[in-house]
């Protein structure tokens, strides 16, 4: 199986989500705590406004307040309301109804000493006595604004050169805080590479030989045990097909290519002979002739391979595998302990197995389901406890 | 139809009138304080029509120096007013009347 030079662990995904998911709650956080700052900037902006505006119209305030008195007590005279060059006034009685007003603005605030409506500066002031009935005497100023401009240029360069500089030191903090974990994956990937790589020498040395040794000079009890030997030797060189697929698969050198998928099996079932033959199975093959497929033969092999180790894995002593394969068809079926209706659903998930007994890591169905998901081909799995397990592909 | 509703308001409004005139007037209007003043004075008392009505209509009731809105001396001096005796429905009324010839908001501008 051929692989690429790069990392076995895809570091520089694993990296990047990693680094996604940080920033986003980073720069999620940051825009939150600068748009609060920005607020509570902009309020206290508002009230400075406010405050000065506040001292001037309490002067106005006290040229207005003489005249509305006078024209109380002259209201049999003059019936003119008092009227201001500078500002605006209206006079509201205790219930809150407009008694008369020159105001701009529709929207006032009663309750409030001095705010901002609509454009215009409100100031309440309460006379000492209900001259005219007025309870509450608004003065008006419209607002000019530059207070707002201001602010406003404030906030969006302070804004802007905040959010960059937060923007650098959290790239700088993530690369960081991600420097150990770039260290351990350094550290795991060369594990990994070393290890596929000096397993794998001695398993090959070990079959190779197995099949140059003159086998028919040897006596029965020999035979035997050589070939167990070369059974477990192919049972490690597959589980280790497998480890490896899984880690590397991302950086395998993949190539599809027209298969015969009838040859393949027949290949692959005399790969599992031996087993088949120790296990006393009783093999029932319907291989239709030349059916092809594009695909890569690794992965292929990987494919068939799990699910023919698997038949006989969990098979019984003396059991039934049958194998067939039309166009468009292929069919599995071991007899054995079968899976419960439970575990049916997660037998393609990792690490997931319903036997303990039998040795395994738990991968190889869920090797089946990412090749077969890959080349679009449909995967079915049926089950009776104590009598028999089905698997099922179709494309 | 419309000619008797016409008459029918012509003469509740002359008859209002005239009770505003009978009850009120004939003594208010040889007093040497003008009535609109005794407005402008519930006005700076009370503010709103609402609170001058119940408070005219309070002292109207049952007449005393103490619920006056007018100084001591005035009152002293002018004599409290006598009990008018009249139903409390006539008497709103009348108050209405008097708000609707001096409430400052028809005269401001």
């Amino acid at each position: 199986m051929k692989a690429s030079n790069d990392m076995a662990i895809n570091l520089a995904h694993s990296e990047f989500k990693s680094l996604r998911a940080f920033f986003s709650l980073y720069l999620a956080l940051a825009l939150l705590v600068l748009t609060f700052i920005a607020y509570f900037y902009f309020q206290y902006q508002k009230n400075t406004m406010l405050f000065q505006w506040r001292l001037e119209l309490q002067l106005h305030s006290e040229s207005f307040l003489p005249k509305l008195k006078e024209r109380h007590f002259n209201f049999d005279i003059k019936q003119k309301y008092p009227r201001q060059n500078d500002f605006n006034t209206g006079i509201y009685d205790i219930d809150k109804k407009r008694i008369f007003s020159t105001l701009n603005t529709s929207t006032i605030n009663l309750n409030e000493v001095i705010s901002l409506n609509d454009g215009y500066i409100q100031f309440v002031i309460q006379p000492e006595a209900y001259y005219l009935g007025a309870k509450y005497i608004v003065l008006e100023v419209k607002d000019d604004e530059i207070w707002l401009t201001e602010t406003w240029n404030h906030i969006i360069i302070a804004f802007i050169i905040t959010f960059l500089l937060l923007i650098f030191s959290g790239w700088y903090l993530s690369k960081l805080f991600l420097r150990p974990m770039r260290h351990a994956i350094a550290l795991l990937d060369k594990f990994i590479k070393d290890t596929t790589h000096e397993l794998n020498t001695p398993v090959s040395t070990i079959l190779s030989n197995i099949e140059i040794i003159d086998q028919e000079n040897l006596d029965l009890k020999t035979k035997k045990s050589l070939q167990r030997i070369d059974i477990a030797s192919r049972t490690i060189s597959t589980l280790y097909d497998d480890l490896t697929f899984l880690v590397l698969h991302h950086n395998l050198l993949s190539k599809d290519e027209i298969l015969n998928i009838s040859d393949i099996i027949n290949e692959r079932i005399e790969y599992f002979s031996l087993s088949i033959n120790q296990k006393k199975l009783n093999l029932d093959i319907d291989i239709s002739k030349n059916i092809i497929f594009t695909a890569d033969l690794n992965k292929m092999n990987r494919l068939f391979d799990n699910l023919i180790s698997n038949a006989i894995k969990y098979n019984i002593v003396g059991g039934e595998l049958k194998i067939t394969l039309q166009k468009n068809l292929f069919i599995i079926e071991n007899s054995g302990k079968g899976i419960s209706k439970e575990k049916l659903p997660e037998v393609f998930s990792r690490f997931v197995r319903d036997d303990t007994v039998v040795g395994g890591f738990g991968i190889g169905l869920h090797i089946v389901s990412k090749i077969a998901k890959h080349y679009k081909i449909n995967t079915l799995i049926d089950s009776k406890p104590d009598e028999f397990t089905r698997v099922i592909l179709t494309w | 139809m419309v000619r008797i509703i016409i008459v029918l308001i012509v003469i509740l409004t002359f008859s209002y009138a005239d009770s505003f005139q009978k009850n009120c007037l004939e003594c208010h209007d040889k007093s040497p304080i003008t009535f609109d003043k005794f407005y402008m004075q519930y006005l700076i008392k009370f503010s709103s029509e609402k609170r001058i009505k119940e408070a005219m209509f309070y002292y109207l009731k049952d007449p005393k120096i103490e619920q006056s809105v007018m100084d001591v001396n005035i009152v002293n001096g002018m004599g409290i007013m006598p009990h008018l005796n009249l139903d409390d429905d006539t008497l709103m009324k009348l108050i209405n009347e008097y708000i609707r010839r001096f409430d400052v908001k028809r005269s401001l501008h």
